[in-house]
This record gives structure tokens, sequence and C-alpha cells, in this order.
């Protein structure tokens, strides 16, 4: 049985008017509610001591290591850095270890509070999906903010106490900005991902998928696609293949800074850049045993920065609209 | 004529459809609810479509069509979650928060200013009998006092309606007791809308209640109204004559009785007769000529647990 049938008039909405005033105060609504999210994502879902002080262990170990057994007696003022532990950073804290724990933190934002269960009790409040996303999104790239910085922090720190290097400063701003570029990139990634996928247990294997074929795979094939052709250029060049290779991008860029916001590259760093595809080996024609480190130019920087950025917008893009749909229950 | 806006929940052809795999389920079809102020009852069995129906109301999954008004707001629209205290079924919480931290950050959802939140917390902890527990992670929580924070977050900014989904599942007697008691408090205040298998919960907490099954609305009526409709048309009667055998015999032979025993737990005549009237004038007569003593004569209400299991059996009202 079902209820009579009735006229029914429509009441429409009452919506405020619209005034500077009343503007403004939706504004403030609305990032009170971004700033509550925000804080309860970091403090609650992200942060726990003894992760952070793990976080911070893990991300500083293999530099120090690197860094603590250079003998001080032949480093002069001088001295470089970037050129002692500027890749070894590069590659293990910030391609390796901080993307491990974006995407081991982030996981449990959106895809886990479903499955969970916490997420109805969330959307059921007076606040939007976008707002839920922002807020979780932002603190969990303020997280990693801070767990790069206070990692950067301690290694500036010992390397000043032990070593007269002369750029520390320098060395601390490039990588503090390769580290922004990093984050933004994994971290909008997983959070594209936990959005789209119900199991935040493949919201983790598909970025570390990613993170090892991309990274880790092609820094082992990569020498043998840079081996010559029978026409004389590489497998690497003739099949564009640095166009899906994310670790030539990242490095590409971090070169970029590098030269932008200090000066030209140490010829220790160079040799490192080899194995990214960055520089390649060129012997002279006369005088063989010459090798010449030839910058490759595969890409220009705006568009390794071009397609990372791509890459993550439409990620985020999808996640976003798949979970702004997504029934609840 | 009634306007949307002067229901708690207004429905016309609410319909939830899922997909999955090609194959298509009716959760909820075409549901007309009309929810007046006061306590209204969501009846159904497990599967009836309850908290698919209520979950469409906060938004929290889309309506495949029709249309839902809260308070005449749009059902799921951020102005009308403002107006709602929602607890969900077997709510789960944060389990690392404290109960002090889960309220003061549902209420910083809902816009209260920070000193305003932390009174509201204050107050409701104290109302719940919670204050001494609010520093313990409510992972900690035994399930009687988890329900017991869902039900004062769902009070934090002072709503104009409640609604709750299935409040008591889960909960062990005296947890179902209290739980109902505060409900029963809560509504002189507030309209709430509390669904429940669970009929004699439902009997105790509302006045009226729309019962569902199979994704439709099967009747919608004051429980009073339900209870006298199925009790008139009951054949059963009770007469209480101390156990008299002598009125059983009188009984059995009469016209009309299909069946007379006495009751072994209360030695009550109970007495299935087609025609009451007839009946009435049978003890009468009965009375007079053998001057027993009656003590009571009367129809047994019928429970909504009788009306419920009719209706379920029927299949429509």
């Amino acid at each position: 049985m079902e209820a009579k049938s009735e006229t029914v008039s429509i009441k429409a909405e009452a919506k405020p008017k619209f005034t500077i005033s009343n503007l403004f105060n939706s504004l403030k609504e609305h990032l009170n509610l971004l700033l509550t999210v925000f804080k309860k994502t970091l403090l609650i879902d992200l942060f726990s001591r003894w992760k952070f002080i793990f976080g911070i262990i893990f991300m500083i170990i293999l530099p120090i290591v690197w860094l603590l057994p250079q003998d001080a007696s032949i480093l002069n003022d001088q001295s470089s850095l970037n050129e002692v532990i500027g890749m070894v950073h590069i590659f293990f804290t910030y391609m390796t270890v901080l993307p491990f724990l974006l995407i081991y933190s982030s996981a449990s934002l959106i895809s886990e509070e479903i499955k969970m269960g916490t997420m109805l009790l969330l959307v059921s409040k007076p606040i939007s999906r976008g707002e839920i996303m922002w807020g979780k999104y932002t603190a969990l790239l303020f997280y990693n903010l801070i767990l790069s910085v206070v990692s950067l922090g301690i290694v500036c720190l010992i390397a000043f106490l032990k070593y007269p290097f002369n750029d520390i400063i320098p060395f601390f701003w490039t990588q503090f900005v390769f580290s922004l570029i990093v984050i933004a990139f994994f971290g909008t990634l997983t959070m594209g991902l936990s959005m789209v996928f119900k199991n935040a247990k493949t919201t983790v294997v598909i970025p570390l998928m990613l993170l090892l074929i991309m990274i880790f795979l092609f820094f082992i094939i990569r020498p043998f696609l840079m081996m010559p052709t029978p026409n004389g250029d590489t497998y690497y060049e003739a099949f564009h293949v640095y166009n899906y290779d994310l670790g030539y991008h990242f490095i590409n860029l971090y070169v970029w800074l590098y030269e932008t916001l200090i000066s030209q590259l140490p010829e220790g760093m160079i040799w490192w850049l080899l194995s990214w595809g960055i520089y390649t080996i060129e012997y002279d024609e006369f005088s063989p045993e010459f090798e010449i480190l030839t910058k490759t130019h595969y890409q220009p920087p705006y568009i390794s920065l071009l397609i990372i950025l791509s890459f993550t917008v439409i990620i985020i893009i999808i996640g976003f609209i798949i979970y702004k749909r997504r029934d609840i229950n | 004529m009634q306007l949307k806006g002067n229901y708690e929940i207004w429905t016309k052809n609410l319909t939830k459809v899922y997909d999955k795999r090609s194959k298509q389920t009716r959760a909820v079809d075409c549901i007309n609810l009309r929810v007046e102020p006061g306590v209204h009852g969501f009846l159904g069995p497990n599967g009836a479509g309850k908290t698919t129906t209520i979950n469409m109301l906060m938004g929290a999954i889309s309506i495949t069509s029709g249309e839902a008004y809260v308070r005449g707001l749009k059902a799921g629209s951020i102005r009308a979650r403002r107006m709602i205290g929602f607890l969900p079924q077997d709510p789960i919480f944060y389990g690392n928060m404290t109960a002090h931290e889960y309220l003061l950050y549902t209420a910083r959802l809902f816009g209260l200013k920070k000193r305003d939140a932390i009174n509201k917390t204050e107050e409701l902890l104290e109302y719940f009998k919670l204050s001494e527990e609010k520093k313990k992670p409510i992972s900690k929580f035994s399930g009687g006092m988890k329900q017991k924070v869902g039900l004062a977050s769902t009070l934090i900014h002072d709503p104009k309606l409640l609604i709750l989904d299935e409040p008591t599942t889960n909960l062990d007697p005296i947890g179902r007791k209290k739980i109902i008691e505060y409900v029963k408090k809560l509504a002189q205040d507030i309209s709430i809308f509390v669904s429940s298998h669970i009929l004699s919960e439902i009997e105790q907490m509302c006045e009226n209640v729309t019962i569902i099954n199979d994704g439709k609305i099967v009747l919608i009526n004051t429980i009073q109204n339900i209870k006298n409709t199925y009790s008139s048309s009951s054949d059963l009667f009770i007469i209480d004559t101390n156990g008299n055998q002598m009125v059983l015999r009188e009984l059995e032979q009469a016209e009309g009785v299909l069946r007379a025993w006495i009751s072994e737990e209360d030695t009550k005549i109970h007495v299935v007769h087609n025609q009451g009237e007839k009946l009435q004038e049978i003890i009468s007569n009965l009375i007079a000529r053998e001057k027993i003593v009656l003590k009571s004569f009367y129809q047994p209400e019928a429970s909504l647990q009788e009306v419920f299991i009719n209706l379920m059996k029927n299949g429509d009202g």
C-alpha cells in the first residue's frame, strides 16, 4: 500500500542573496571546513610520533652513511655537498623512501575510510566531497613536506657541523624544491587512486608498481637501452623511450633546478647523470681515449614538468569524479 | 493539501536501483514517505530497503529516480544535512580518537565556533554520562558506549530532525533499554525518524510507523490505528472467571464458538468466536443463569509483531 497521491506545491529553497559579505562568509565557512578536515587528517590519520621518527630515520640513513665516512682532511671550503651526496639524496631519499611513505600514508585517506565505514559519518555532515578531498589532500602534502624539510634539515646540519662545504644552503634549496615536485606527483597520484579504487591495497599496489617500473626498472635497463643501434643512435632515442621514463623527467627537472638556482653542474654529479639519460658519453673521433660528456637534451625541462603535471592532474580529476558519484554505504 | 515543507521527510516515487554486473536490483521501489513532526518509525525486515532509503535522504548514495525532501530542502543537500542529526546503522568511529575529540571534530564540521564546540561537547558528554571516559580512545569503548557517542554526535548542532538507523543493533538488552530511554527523552524536543526491524522497540518509541518490505511501502499509519484495525478483525476473546471449568464446558457447547480452552499461564478462558456481539450475549446469559463471577472479558490487543507478520505474509496492506 502506498501513501495517497496528493497535490503538492513545490516550496522553492530560499537561497541567500548574493552580496560581498555573504560571499566572504561563505568562503570563510568553506575554509573552516577544509581546515577542520586538514587538521584531523594531519594529526589523527597521518601523524604518529613513532611513524614520524622512523620516516625521518629511513629518509636520512643512506645520505648520512654516505656522508660520514668522507675524509674531512681532503675537503676544503671549495668542496661541494651537492657533489658528495646530491644524487644519493635525490635517488634514495626523494625517489625511493619519500614515495614509499607517501603511498603508504595516503592509502588510508579515502579508500580505507570508505571500506571501514567512517566515510559514511563524514559525508552525512554538511561538508561537500570536494572539501573532504582538499582537506585530506593538503594534509597529505603538508605532512610529507614537513618530513622532507626535517630530514633535509638534519642532513644539512650534520654536513655543516662536520665538514667545510661551501654549498649547504644551495643544496638545501635545490633538494627542497625537488622534493616539492616529488611530493606533488606521488601525493596526487596516490590520492587520485585512493578515490578511484575501493580497495586500499590496490591504492598501494598500483603506485608501487609504477614506482618500481618507472624508476627502478628503468634505472636498471636504461644503460642497455642507451647502447648504440646499427644506425648509430641509441634504442632510447630511436624509440623515444625517454618520453615514458619518469626517472628521466624527474632528473631532467632536477638538473634544470640546479642550473637555475646554483650554477653549472660539477663533474662529479655529471657522472651520476649518465645513468639517468641526461648525459651521454661520446668519444673523440681522433683521440678515442678521450670521453666527452654531452647533455642529451631529449626533452626540455618544461616538457618534463608538463608530462608530470598532466599525468597527476588527470589522475586526480578522474579520481574526484568517481569519488563524487560514489555511493557510500 | 500539505506542502512538502510541512513534512519532516517527503519523498515522491523515490527509487534506488543497483546495477551489478548487468543485473539490476531495485533496493527501493517508488516509495512515497510522509513523515510528520514527532517520532516516526521505519519498520521492515533486514534487506527491506530501510538503510538504502536513509542513505539516499542523507546524500550518501545517489537517487536513481524520484524526489526526496527533508523539511522542504532537497535531501542530501548541504543545507538539508545541516538540519539533521544522523546515526548510521552500526556506526564505525575513528578508533584512535577519544570521545571528546570526535565530538569536537563533529561540532566543527557543523560549523560551530571553537568555544561553542567545546561547551556543547562537554554538555553532551555529561548528558550521556561519558565525561569520565572522554580521554579514552573510542576503540576501547563497549558497543553501548559507542552508540552513546554516536547519539551525542547527532545532537552536537541542535538538529531539527534526528535520523537513527537501527540505533539498538548489536547492543545487549541493557544497552538497548538505555538507548530507547534516550530516544524517548529526545523526542520531547525534536522530531525523530527511526528505523528498526525490532518491533517491540518501535512500539516503545514511536507514534507513527511506515512499514517497508522488498523496497516498497506496505503500510503508513499510527501504531494505535494499526493495532485497532488488526485487533478488531481478530476472533480471539479472553474471559477471566478464575478458571471456572463449568463456564468452559458451556462455552464449548455454545453456538458460534470455534474453539475454547483455559490458558495454563493465567487460567483465563480463551475463546475463538466469529461474532463478538453474539459471544457477549452468551456470556451475559451464563452470568445471570449460573451466578458466576466475571472478572474480565476483553479482546487482546494485536501486537505490532502480529500485524507485521500478517503484512509480510500477505505481501501488501
